[in-house]
């Protein structure tokens, strides 16, 4: 038996470091951790974003040996759809839930002003899905899909000048979100020397415009060789063939042309395998913790300050998620009660309003009705003096009439006087 | 030029490895060689251009292994998910939706368009649990192992035995029972221990004074307290805007020490046990179990889980891991029945037949500890840290911390002290009653439109019906005024006729007559002339 000679590390200073008189066992540890993953399977999720036609397509069916069937599609679509498939692989005992990612249409209009905003939608509606789980009271983080964007592969067209500007403008905006790996598109269309100063302007272009690609990870001892030593290819080279070829007893994939045969598994034809032992082989597991412990990360904080959430309160003092809510949740409620009270209120105003205006509108038919009964009364009056006025002329006419029957009997009386 | 690479299924064969770029070439082989062993090498111990793997040959002789990794450098696992001990209703759905998705049918990946005849296609994601393994040894883990039960049943000796380290010893580090307290305390003691280059934070909790006092009630309270304490700060951590990498302090385990009685449990057992079982995953243990002889121990055991299962009790269920081969099968199957634990704990190292032994001497025999005819401790130890380390983690962050968090968001939620039945997060569900909230004010206000459209329709009712009665009374007047216009133009017209009737018979119009009778007001007054005269002539 032997005993293990430890070295203290200087951060743990303060705790303290015992040595073993013997196996425990909990160097098993990371194989139970291991078998659990195994057990409950991986997830990938890849989006490929590049114009049509230059070989996103063919380069997974490539990548992952596998024919997904994919439909061609034409150049006429008026906007970039996104397009996901899952696909459910297994090698060995690993079993893999392949999501790729398609941008039908990028690239293919006149004006591409929208065309990395739906990407970025897309990416940005993923991690939203994640973190509603997160959110939930009773939440199910092991067993809900995760879609999120582990990585992005980025197809540049193999112009040999350099990057498009929506190359740029769409690479800036996703660096922050997801995993960025470019990759030159049909390489065989290029000359090595050609290729090499490619390459390089490609580099200087996306380090002037602040693009910050992915890198593979120089931390772990084991791959940091490999991982320094493949950063400086980047952007790999990258030819992608269904097709396959009879070369001695092996069948190969290749394309054929009257010149020659491009051979897509040769290293010295192009950076295929780089790509395969980079993205599958050695990093795919540090692509899935960087998009969760970086971009998401990084997603997370800006919609919980959106939502109003902060670390710290007014006073700079730290604050709990609880504090954070029950606070604003009592502004939340105390707001719903200003509201209804405010409603109350415009109806009470309302009420008054239409009170007062009806009280007016009774005042004035009160008024308009004593009018009339003004001249009512007016015309009454009119009335009497006139029947007053017809009863003086009756009197006055049976006046005159007696009258004239008394002059008749006096003429009489003096007619017999004159006999 | 350089020959064609070319892969085999399942990896590269000697030749095709060759092939490869150098560095690609010592990924692929150093990998190969740390999948070939139980354990990484250490990421922090020596260079990345050759490793040995140090500590294998170091291992007592008579260890059982740890379950190999295939020398082919994959994992031999089957599908399906591990099972969870805690039988509560939550932990129910988690198990169907784990077991519905282990039961998802295995699809093979599409059919390659034309089928290569001597090219298999190695994609290589088969060498994702590597990585997953390299940042794990990275990473580091956090255990935490808490020990609960009345003083001298040997709790210190056993956490020392199970780790191989003086964690407790009597000078700096005295055990519980040596830090008596009036009260039950609850006291944390944090280590570091590595082995084959994995680190691991061990925290263990004990309860000085559990159990002592006169009048227990309630004594295991601030134990849950703690525990709570723990998923609370983890809950706050994790809920921080910026989070950091958050340092898992929750109690994963619980190791509940009964006394060797053989009469069952206490009542203070059960209540405590009953408190606890929601909350960690309990693991029952029998100490100072070589006061007994088998078959008590036998019978002892059934009896407790009788009790156990009497009183509701949930303790940790060692699941079956799926990747036992059907030996190993059996040896798990055998201790995992051998729950609960019965462990004698020993410090000393005795040295017989040549060899050295953990145990303790009597002078009827000597009591090996890591002898599982005579103790439960090698199942105790390999089930607890060799097997099920990692799910005892698991089950702690999936069931028990995300009950306590569905409990303490819940109460976020109360609305007028009524819980809502809703999973959603408090703030979506602020948000959903806040648009609630909406459409009530919006109904409150078609409400009271509604009823003050009605008043004012009343009032305008009342309003027109009294403008009605007004104008009705108003024309009535007018109309009886009009009637008596009308009867007195007809009383004129008929005096105007009666006037003209006569003025035709005599001739004569009343202006006339008017005229006459100022003139006969002059004839009148000669008339009294005359007579004046007569009057004078007579006398």
């Amino acid at each position: 038996m032997s005993v293990e000679v430890d070295f203290v590390d200087k951060k743990e200073v303060h705790l303290r470091t015992l040595k073993q008189s013997g196996h425990v066992g909990f160097d098993s540890l990371p194989d139970q951790l291991v078998n659990k993953s195994v057990q409950n399977g991986f997830v990938f999720n890849v989006m490929c974003i590049g114009e049509t036609g230059l070989g996103k397509s063919t380069l997974m069916d490539t990548l992952f040996n596998t024919s997904f069937e994919s439909t061609p599609s034409p150049h006429t679509l008026p906007s970039v759809k996104l397009k996901a498939h899952t696909y459910e692989l297994q090698e060995s005992n690993v079993r893999l839930k392949l999501t790729i990612c398609d941008t039908v249409g990028y690239g293919d209009q006149i004006n591409k002003d929208d065309s990395f905003k739906a990407v970025v939608d897309y990416i940005d509606a993923q991690f939203e899905n994640y973190l509603q789980e997160e959110l939930k009271i009773k939440r199910s983080l092991v067993t809900c899909h995760d879609s999120r964007i582990h990585i992005c592969l980025y197809f540049i067209c193999p112009t040999g000048h350099g990057l498009k500007s929506l190359d740029l403008v769409c690479m800036k905006k996703l660096d922050s979100k997801v995993n960025i790996i470019p990759v030159i598109a049909k390489a065989d269309t290029i000359s090595k020397v050609e290729l090499q100063r490619f390459k390089a302007k490609i580099i200087q272009e996306l380090n002037a415009n602040g693009v910050h690609i992915y890198q593979f990870p120089t931390d772990d001892e084991t791959v940091a060789e490999t991982n320094t030593s493949m950063n400086s290819h980047i952007p790999f080279a990258v030819v992608g063939s269904t097709e396959f070829i009879k070369v001695g007893n092996k069948l190969i994939r290749a394309r054929q042309y009257p010149w020659g045969t491009v051979q897509v598994e040769n290293e010295t034809h192009c950076d295929f395998v780089k790509l395969r032992e980079m993205l599958i082989r050695t990093n795919m597991e540090d692509m899935r913790e960087k998009t969760h412990t970086r971009h998401y990360e990084l997603y997370r904080q800006k919609r919980l300050e959106q939502m109003g959430f902060s670390d710290v309160d007014s006073d700079n003092k730290p604050i709990s998620f609880q504090q954070t809510f029950e606070a604003k949740r009592s502004n939340h409620l105390a707001e719903l009660q200003s509201k209804e009270e405010e409603v109350r209120q415009m109806f009470v105003q309302r009420v008054k309003e239409k009170e007062a205006e009806l009280k007016e509108s009774e005042k004035d038919l009160h008024a308009k009705f004593e009018k009339l009964k003004r001249d009512h009364a007016e015309e009454k009056r009119k009335l009497e003096e006139s029947r007053k006025a017809l009863e003086e002329d009756y009197l006055d006419f049976q006046r005159r009439k007696q009258q004239l029957a008394t002059a008749h009997h006096t003429l009489t009386l003096g007619k017999s006087k004159k006999k | 030029m350089n020959s064609p690479r070319s892969n085999a299924v399942n990896g590269g064969s000697g030749g095709a490895i060759s092939a490869l770029p150098s560095t690609l070439a010592q990924l692929a082989l150093r990998d190969k060689q740390q999948a070939a062993s139980a354990s990484a090498s250490s990421a922090t111990n020596g260079s990345s251009g050759s490793e040995s793997l140090v500590g294998v040959g170091g291992r007592p002789p008579n260890q059982p292994p740890s379950v190999p990794v295939a020398a082919s450098g994959k994992l031999d696992t089957s599908g399906g998910g591990a099972s969870n001990g805690d039988s509560n209703k939550l932990t129910h759905d988690l198990q169907e939706k784990e077991h519905q998705q282990a039961q998802k049918p295995q699809k093979p990946p599409l059919p390659v368009r034309q089928k290569p005849m001597e090219i298999a296609g190695y994609v290589g994601f088969a060498n994702l649990p590597n990585q997953v393994y390299r940042k794990a040894v990275k990473r580091g883990f956090e255990f935490t192992l808490m020990v609960v039960g009345a003083s001298g049943l040997g709790k210190s000796t056993l956490i020392n035995s199970m780790f191989l380290s003086d964690i407790y010893n009597a000078e700096q580090y005295p055990g519980p029972s040596l830090r008596k307290k009036k009260t039950v305390a609850v006291e944390a003691t944090k280590v570091m221990l590595k082995e084959n280059g994995v680190n691991l934070t061990l925290t263990v909790v004990d309860t000085p004074g559990f159990g002592d006092a006169v009048d227990n009630s309630n004594c295991w309270v601030p134990i849950l307290e703690y525990v709570d304490s723990k998923y609370e700060e983890y809950l706050t951590a994790e809920s921080r805007v910026y989070r950091k990498t958050i340092s898992d302090s929750r109690v994963h385990c619980c190791l509940y020490f009964i006394a060797p009685s053989g009469h069952g449990l206490l009542p203070l057992d059960i209540a405590c046990m009953q408190s606890l079982s929601d909350k960690v995953n309990l693991v029952p243990v029998i100490a100072k179990a070589d006061t007994m002889t088998p078959d008590e121990v036998h019978l002892f055991k059934k009896q407790i889980l009788n009790e156990i299962a009497q009183h509701k009790i949930k303790i940790y269920d060692f699941p079956a891991t799926l990747e036992d081969a059907a030996e190993e099968a059996k040896t798990t199957q055998n201790l995992r029945s051998r729950v609960p634990f019965a462990v004698v704990g020993a410090n000393t190292i005795i040295e017989q037949d040549g060899k050295k032994v953990r145990g303790r001497r009597y002078p009827w025999g000597l009591v090996e500890v890591e002898n599982l005819t005579h103790c439960d401790f090698i199942a105790l130890r390999n089930m607890v840290i060799r097997t099920h380390l990692q799910d005892l983690k698991d089950v702690t962050n999936n069931v028990h911390y995300e009950n306590y968090r569905c409990r303490k968001l819940s109460e976020l939620g109360l609305v007028d002290g009524k819980a809502r039945l809703s999973n959603k997060n408090p703030l979506t569900q602020m948000e959903e009653e806040k648009r609630e909230h909406e459409q009530k004010m919006k109904k409150m206000e078609a409400e009271m439109e509604q009823v003050f459209d009605m008043k004012v329709k009343e009032k305008m009712q009342k309003l027109r019906d009294s403008e009605l009665e007004l104008a009705r009374r108003h024309e009535e007047r007018k109309k009886a005024l009009e009637l008596q216009i009308r009867e007195l133009e007809e009383k004129r017209r008929e005096f105007e006729r009666e006037k003209k009737e006569w003025e035709d018979v005599n001739h004569v119009t009343l202006e006339e007559l008017k005229r006459r009778s100022l003139g006969a007001n002059s004839s009148t007054d000669n008339v009294d002339g005359k007579k004046e005269k007569k009057k004078k002539g007579l006398f």
